[in-house]
């Protein structure tokens, strides 16, 4: 078995006469062309040669009919990509040229013009489409630092990026074909000695850039995915930011009041890990609470206190005075005048909203950011003391 | 790239020319060589082209293929786009006589 070398593709595959002259320089490196992907081309390792390299463009697939009618003359067939066809032939050979009538060679290029054309067309308005979509997200959403957070904007606009590039490289490739089609009609052969150097390091950029754009996009959510868990609230105090029922109402008769369960998890005593490339660390605890001996004063039952945290520990402090906004906007439908603004030491922003029975708090200090909903009796100030500690 | 009657390549009209006498796909190249006395040395790339490119336009047919080789001949529209390119190329030469005189002048 040969060994095998990848190599970066210098130019744009539509780039005919850069493309032969690459392939006959690495022959001449002992690099002899065995294959051809969307960003590399495959090579043998081999002896140096001057190989002569050609490529024909065609109507449709491979022709056994053509590809026995080159060989005749001294061609051979290599590989192809899309409507792209390589021959090789070795230079000391001297075959003739594969085209010798440069506006003959034009017409073999309508069929590849049309479909570019038609490609660019359909692209252009899957665009429109799509760009319409990701505006609406994130211009026309009431959340949209919550979006981010959350994780799924983000890829999003990662995919904005990829598409605008594919939409460009699509025009592109349609009008230098054009203008290849124009020249030969004018009598001018392709340069088969084109210089492939000239452009190459930005298209190594370009690669480079796509492929960690793509793991941009696939990444963050496959991790998002592994590290969320689920996992059931513990009697005993824990080292998470979030505030406790027996820290609150501060009563030893206070027991669990469990809920609905499933898998072995009580819903109603638990709490979510997450994580997004935003927000690291992310909490959202659940905890319900029963004191048999007390009830609610307007005589609905007995007493069951319950709280509800949601924490996030943000990558951009920045991002904190938004996400406190989104929250507030996701929570409070009703009543929004009842909304405080309260100047505090210990918090950047801090917002309350209480009544007799239900407290909001929304606060953020630095880059972390939480909102604590709880049904009880117990003061504000009480749990904002304890919320400090967070 | 239907023809719609200009100016023939010359594969073109060279392979037209030939095919007047049914031809191998395969003998064209040299057939063009003989026919163009030499002049003429198409590609096969070029050759290809032009033969799918007429057989569209329908200015050739297949008229026998046994699988491994296919015989081509001209057809009643392609003696007749030949015909008229045959004029219009001894229009341009007759109208150029005059080159002709003034070399004689001198």
């Amino acid at each position: 078995m040969s060994k095998i070398v990848l190599k970066l593709r210098p130019n744009d595959y539509w780039r005919i006469g850069e493309h032969e002259s690459w392939f006959s320089d690495m022959a001449k490196q002992g690099l002899h062309l065995k294959k051809t992907g969307i960003r590399f081309a495959h090579f043998e390792k081999g002896e140096p040669k001057n190989t002569i390299y050609r490529i024909d463009v065609t109507r449709g697939g491979i022709s056994y009919e053509r590809n026995n009618l080159y060989s005749e003359y001294g061609w051979n067939y290599v590989t192809s990509y899309g409507k792209f066809c390589v021959y090789s032939s070795p230079a000391e050979l001297n075959v003739p040229e594969l085209h010798t009538e440069p506006e003959e060679q034009s017409y073999t290029l309508s069929t590849l013009e049309t479909e570019l054309k038609w490609t660019a067309i359909v692209v252009s308005i899957a665009m429109v489409f799509f760009f319409a979509m990701m505006f609406s997200i994130f211009f026309l959403s009431s959340t949209p630092y919550e979006n981010l957070v959350t994780g799924q904007s983000f890829q999003q606009l990662i995919l904005v990026l990829l598409e605008t590039y594919v939409l460009l490289t699509t025009i592109q490739a349609w009008f230098s074909i054009r203008f290849l089609r124009k020249s030969l009609l004018e009598g001018k052969p392709i340069n088969h000695d084109a210089d492939w150097r000239k452009s190459r390091w930005r298209n190594y950029a370009i690669s480079f850039t796509l492929i960690i754009l793509s793991l941009i996009t696939i990444l963050p959510p496959v991790i998002s995915i592994a590290k969320a868990e689920t996992i059931p609230l513990p009697m005993e105090k824990t080292n998470l930011p979030i505030i406790r029922l027996a820290e609150i109402e501060d009563n030893p008769d206070l027991q669990r009041n469990p809920g609905y369960s499933r898998d072995g998890i009580d819903h109603s005593n638990q709490y979510d890990s997450n994580w997004s490339i935003f927000a690291p660390i992310q909490y959202e605890a659940a905890e319900h609470g029963l004191i048999a001996d007390e009830q609610w004063k307007d005589g609905s039952g007995p007493y069951s206190p319950s709280i509800h945290t949601q924490y996030y520990e943000l990558r951009f402090p920045g991002m904190a005075d938004g996400l406190l906004k989104d929250l507030i906007q996701r929570n409070i439908y009703e009543n929004k005048e009842k909304l405080q603004r309260v100047k505090s030491d210990d918090f950047d922003q801090l917002y309350v909203m209480e009544d007799a029975e239900e407290k909001q708090i929304f606060a953020s200090h630095g880059n972390k950011v939480f909102y604590i909903r709880y049904y009880g009796y117990t003061d504000t100030y009480k749990i904002l003391a304890l919320a400090e500690n967070l | 790239m239907s023809y719609t009657g200009g100016p023939m390549t010359e594969a073109m009209y060279y392979v037209l020319l030939t095919l007047m006498n049914p031809n191998h796909g395969y003998q064209l190249m040299s057939a063009v060589k003989e026919v163009s006395k030499g002049r003429v040395q198409m590609g096969p790339g070029t050759l290809y082209g032009v033969l799918t490119r007429m057989q569209g336009d329908g200015l050739i047919q297949i008229i026998t293929d046994d699988g491994r080789r296919k015989t081509y001949a001209i057809t009643s529209d392609g003696k007749e786009a030949l015909k008229q390119e045959y004029q219009r190329l001894l229009a341009l030469v007759n109208d150029g006589v005059i080159l002709e005189e003034g070399q004689n002048d001198e």
